[in-house]
Parts: C-alpha cells; structure tokens; sequence
C-alpha cells in the first residue's frame, strides 16, 4: 500500500506531516546590483509522523537534514509546501499561533554547550519556558522533569559550567519536556558525546518515549544510533528524500544506491567482517550546483542516461518509498557487488564546480 | 598497490636497522605532566607502555579526555609548551625523550609524521597547497624548488586529489574537507615516515568520505610499509582498520591486544563496557548497557584503579593499588591487562 492510501485510512490526521516542503538560503552576493544566488537546501520534503513514533533522518554533512528539522518545528517558514501539525498549517513563526503551538513541539539542538545560559542555574533554565508559556505551578513541574532525566538533585542549582556533557544533554532534554510536547525534534542529540554516555542518552530517550508517548524527529549522521532508536528512516541527499522505509526495512534491504553506499561505507565494529566496507568515490556536490536529474546519479554506478535527464519521484516499492529509477529492477546488482573487488590506485573523484 | 611512483621508490633518508625483532617503535613507562597556571602539576597521561612493528597498525581508542592525544603529541614530539614527557620512546636504537632538543626533532622529522582531525585548520590558508607539500619535501631532502614542485603534483596525485597540477595552485579554503585531509595525508608521506601517526585524522568527514581516506591510508601503509598508530574513539574503525588496539581510560592503557580477540574476549571491564555501549549498524540490540557516572578529572584520581567507581566488578583491593599492565599469561599473540578483577574468558560480550 502506498504511503498515500495509509494516510488516506489514519484518522485522525498524522501528529505532524510536511507535504512537499522548499526551504532556501541566500549565498554571498556576486556584486552590488546582482541578486544573491539562492539555493534549496530543502528541496521537496513529503514526510508523516504519528503519535508516538520515531523518525530518523539520516544523511551527510550539507544534505539539508538540520534545515529540515527547523522546518519541522514551525523554526523557518517553508517557501512551498506546508507543514501540518494534527492537520493544521504551522502557523507563521513568531506569531500568537505560532507562539502558543509551541508547547507543543520542542527541538533539541546539537551544540549543548550552546544551548544553555552559561549564567543561570539548572532549575532557573528549565523554569523558564514554563513562566514564558504561563503554565500552573512551575516549580513542582520543573522538578519533576528533572526528576524524570534522571539528573541527580544535587546537580539542580549548579551553573551549566559545573556538569559534563551527558548532564547538560540530560539538561537540555528537561527543558524541552518541561511545557509537556508531543513532539520533540532531536538535531544530533548525542553526536558529541562519548560512547558509555551516548548510551545513557539514548537510553534515556527511549524511556521518555515509552512512558509519556512522545513522538521524534530523530536527526544524525550515525546510522548506529538511528538504527537503535527509529520506528522509520528517511534518507536524505542533497535536500531531497531518496528513501523513506521501516527501520527494519531500510537496514535489510536497502533500496537507494545512496543508501547501500551509506551502509556499506559504516566500519562495522566487528572484526569478524573486515573488508565488507566499500567506498564509493567521490564528494557530495556543492548544494549550490547540483546536478541534474537524480542528484546521485555523478557518484553512481548504477547510472543510466535516463538518471542524468529526469529527477526520480518518490514511489512505493514494497513498504519502501524510493526515489530511484532503477530501484526494483530484476536483476540489478548489488553496489556492494559493483564496487567490490580491488580499488583504481587513484580513486575518481568529482570536482566541485567553481564558485 | 605498485604504482611506482618515483617519490615513493626514492630511498629512505634513514634506513632502518634490520634488528632482531626490534619494534618500529617501544615506548616505555610514559608520563604527560601538564603544568597548570597555578604552578600545580597534573598528570593526563601515566605509565603508558606500547610498542608498533614496522608495517603494523595499532589503534589508540578511548574516550574524550583519556590522553590519547597527549600520548601521540609527546610521540611526535609536539607537545605544547606547559607539558613535559618523561619515559622512554625508542626508535632506532635511541631515546627520543634523552636526546636534545635539536638532534629529537631532526630524528623526529625523518620517522615521524602526523595527520590530525581538522585538516582545513591545520593547512596554512595563506599558501597554495602544492607550495606546503613541497616545503615538506624540502626540509627533508635537498632538491631545487622546482623538483620539489613536480614531486608535491605527483604525490597530490597519489593520493587522489583530482587535476593535481591545477588543484596544487589552490588554498585550502577552496577545497573541501576529504580533499584537505588528502592534501594532508600527501604532506605526511612526502618524507616517507617509518611511523604514521593519524590522530582522529577521519572523525570530521562524512562516512562516505571517510571510507576513501580508510581505504587511502591503507593503500600507501601497504606500500610504504609504514607503521601506525590511529588514534580514534570510533570502535568501528578500530575492528575494520587495525591490527592491534590499546584501550585507554583516564590516562592509562588498561588493555591491549590483537583486534578479534579483544573484539570477541574483552578481559577488562571497561573495554567490555564500550563494546556493550555500542549501537550496532549491523544488528538491532538489545537496550544498549551504559557505564554509569563520569570520568574522573585527572587532578582528582582515585588512589587505586580509576575505573573503580564505575566498574561493575570492583571488588576489595581494586582501591587499594593502581593495577599495573601485565601480560596475560597463555595469550597468543600476546595481550596486556591492567585489572585486579579481570573479566573471565567464558563471559559473552
């Protein structure tokens, strides 16, 4: 069934759907009198989400995936396309409407250091957005997400400065469950811990969901994590979903070439299956040129002429959705298998275009 | 991988001795101390004992702030001004730490190279890429400029770089981030090192990008016979690319050993624990163990084991005496442990 048809039966509406969703920067201006050249760092993005499940978006550095989390959360205001949360249009950012929704979603950034005032202490941080929102009785529900992160009480009136990294993450996540969200948008979570605290992390998110029934947006570039944490994986590739499938799916039978690539390219830690990584050559092309047709198909060898010529829709093939001409054809061998075998001494790489 | 490339068939500026079983490298009983500016010393790094064979890659793993870094620095000889080395690092029959300061570093630069994470940093902006590979080239060999010039192209070449002659006439903002490290991995090879250090020198790149400079690194160790050591928190890299691996907590090497065997029979707990911690690409797991509570600060040792108020095992004594790297007895090839409590063989990962 095509993810159309399902959400054609699910009532009522997804928690949160983005539907053909455009965002786009301005680059450094070219001369006084020229327009700023634009481009699409989100570029088409058609997502569902329900009540209580995780989606991970997974891509490279530049693919778009933190601009789409922004997108998400009512942050940026889509160029086209609309993001709907329980069936509503995210109302622009900054108004009352805007304002009031958003108790209801919540984003996590990835820089913690960032994230809190480096002069306030711990209780005071996660008090605030409960006084911004007007919320009953702030004091009991601050302790109580405390409480909930497991961040030990003594740590509650220390400065930001005074707690490792795994606590200010622990920190962050209060603050964010503090105005009571469905939704939590998590921009790299854990990519700047340690592995032992990286594990306290995600199984604290994995608690949270089970007990308060939180849906996330899950954003990383550790397919790892992902896989440990996501019900569905979206695949994203210069500002477009290539593929968007069942976790369990996405790791056993990976449709996009883009993907298998991903994967293949993971160092496993597994000593047992040394030189099952394969590397495909080249670099990510500059979001500001990108290339025709399918966006992958300079760095594929699966690449036919037709890829060149015409940008792959999204379609159902399975329960995946894949943007791929070639996905599903019989006999169509394995990236794996293609790239196998022993390497050029000088792998091809593509060259950027000049700026 | 023989591409005969003239600059790496070119003879070595030092031969190595052909000893008897002589490691590439010994390092024994290494101390960082770190002077603060309160004058108080402090120790990151404390009795670090390891040794690389010629052609060998020995991974350096552990987390943030264990002294990893500090224990490559003061093996290359870069550590910065407030921190001392004592010990011993031998290479060619000579203690690197005994020698002058003078006679270290021109040792140094003949055996040792070093690639770190931040390429696009560690590059100087302000001169064309070629123009560095070939002061490299220089200051080890006395060649024109314009020799010097032509091997720094066809070193940009070997390792990748598209149009090397165009792209040696560029600065490293116009490139990016794979291809600096590619530049940078040229600028270690260009005196064709006996000894590789590469410092996280992957970490930045996407996982695609990294997949080439691993396979990169590992075309040109082939064919230099380069010894490594690779430093990295990511036990991925550590199963796929090394051969040996060191674990280090708050200072210390707490066990080395070859890779599938620590892979498969961790004996400390703390290794035990990372492996445990682990989320898995190739499988779902189970809910992921966590090593509770927090590395402690180097001023503020525990008198015994550090890893004590986190391990799971701790047991009387594990308080009492720093337990000190011993070989395990039977292990072959030989493996190190420093644990009072060691994790038993039969116990599955």
């Amino acid at each position: 069934m095509s993810q159309a048809a399902v959400d054609a039966l699910m009532l009522p509406p997804p928690l949160l759907a983005a539907e053909g969703v455009r965002l786009g920067y301005a680059t450094g201006r070219r001369g006084w009198f020229r327009p700023a050249p634009r481009f699409l760092a989100v570029d088409g993005v058609s997502l569902t989400l329900s009540r209580g499940e995780t989606l991970g978006i997974v891509g490279e550095s530049g693919c778009g995936k933190s601009s789409l989390a922004r997108l998400l959360v009512g942050l940026a205001a889509p160029e086209a396309g609309v993001v709907r949360f329980e069936g509503t249009a995210m109302p622009a950012p900054d108004s009352a409407a805007w304002r009031a929704l958003r108790t209801r979603l919540q984003m996590v950034f990835q820089d913690t250091g960032a994230a809190l005032d480096p002069r306030l202490t711990v209780r005071t941080q996660v008090r605030e957005p409960l006084l911004i929102h007007r919320q009953p009785d702030p004091e009991a529900r601050c302790d109580e997400v405390l409480a909930q992160v497991r961040l030990g009480a003594h740590l509650w009136d220390r400065f930001p400065r005074e707690l490792s990294g795994g606590q200010v993450q622990r920190v962050v996540i209060a603050r964010a469950l503090a105005p009571r969200p469905d939704l939590l948008v998590l921009d790299e979570p854990v990519s700047a811990l340690d592995v032992s605290i990286q594990a306290q992390i995600v199984n604290l998110l994995h608690d949270l969901q089970r007990d308060l029934g939180l849906a996330y947006v899950f954003v990383s570039h550790d397919l790892g994590v992902v896989r440990h944490v996501a019900h569905r994986v979206a695949v994203m590739y210069l500002g477009r979903i290539v593929e968007l499938a069942p976790k369990a799916e996405l790791f056993a039978r990976p449709r996009h070439p883009y993907t298998q690539a991903l994967l293949a390219s993971v160092p496993v830690a597994d000593p047992a299956r040394r030189g099952a990584r394969v590397a495909i050559p080249g670099d990510p092309p500059s979001p500001q040129h990108p290339p025709s047709g399918c966006r992958f198909h300079p760095r594929c060898p699966l690449a036919v002429p037709r890829c060149a010529a015409e940008a792959p829709a999204l379609r159902a093939l399975g329960a995946t959705d894949v943007a791929c001409h070639r996905a599903g054809e019989p006999g169509l061998p394995s990236l794996a298998a293609m790239l196998s075998g022993p390497r050029p001494a000088m792998a091809p790489m593509s060259v950027r275009e000049p700026a | 991988m023989g591409c005969g490339w003239p600059v790496l068939a070119a003879p070595r500026p030092f031969a190595l001795n052909p000893g008897p079983a002589m490691p590439l490298i010994d390092v024994q009983d290494m101390d960082v101390t770190i002077r603060r500016r309160d004058g108080t010393p402090v120790q990151p790094v404390r009795g670090v004992a390891l040794c690389v064979d010629a052609g060998e890659t020995l991974a350096l793993v552990g987390e943030s702030g264990c002294g990893k870094s500090l224990t490559c620095l003061a093996i290359a000889g870069l550590l910065p001004r407030r921190a001392v080395a004592q010990g011993r690092v031998v290479m060619q029959d000579t203690d690197l730490l005994a020698l002058p300061r003078r006679a270290a570093r021109l040792l140094r630069r003949a055996l040792i190279a070093s690639v770190f994470q931040d390429a696009t940093n560690a590059l100087n902006p302000v001169r064309p890429i070629g123009w560095q590979v070939a002061e490299a080239i220089r200051l080890r060999r006395s060649v024109t400029r314009n020799e010097a010039g032509a091997e720094a192209v066809r070193l940009l070449g070997r390792v990748g770089l598209p149009e090397p002659e165009r792209r040696a006439k560029e600065y490293p903002h116009q490139f990016s981030g794979g291809m600096n490290q590619r530049a940078m991995i040229a600028l270690a090879i260009a005196g064709r090192p006996h000894l590789l250090i590469a410092d996280e020198a992957t970490t930045a790149l996407d996982v695609t990008i990294q997949a080439q400079i691993l396979d990169l690194i590992a075309d040109l160790q082939a064919e230099l016979g380069m010894g490594m050591i690779f430093v990295t928190h990511d036990l991925g890299i550590v199963a796929q690319a090394a051969d040996r691996a060191a674990v280090m907590y708050a200072g210390r090497i707490v066990e080395t050993a070859p890779v599938a065997a620590l892979f498969a029979t961790p004996r400390h707990p703390y290794t035990r624990g990372l492996l445990q911690a682990l989320p898995r690409v190739d499988h779902d797991g189970r809910p992921l163990s966590t090593i509770d509570g927090i590395v402690p600060p180097p001023d503020r040792m525990p008198p015994g084991c550090a890893f004590a108020p986190r391990c799971s095992r701790v047991g009387a004594g594990c308080d009492a005496a720093v337990p000190l790297s011993q070989k395990i007895p039977g292990a072959s090839p030989p493996r190190f442990l420093a644990c009072h409590r060691p994790v038993p063989v039969s116990e599955e990962v």
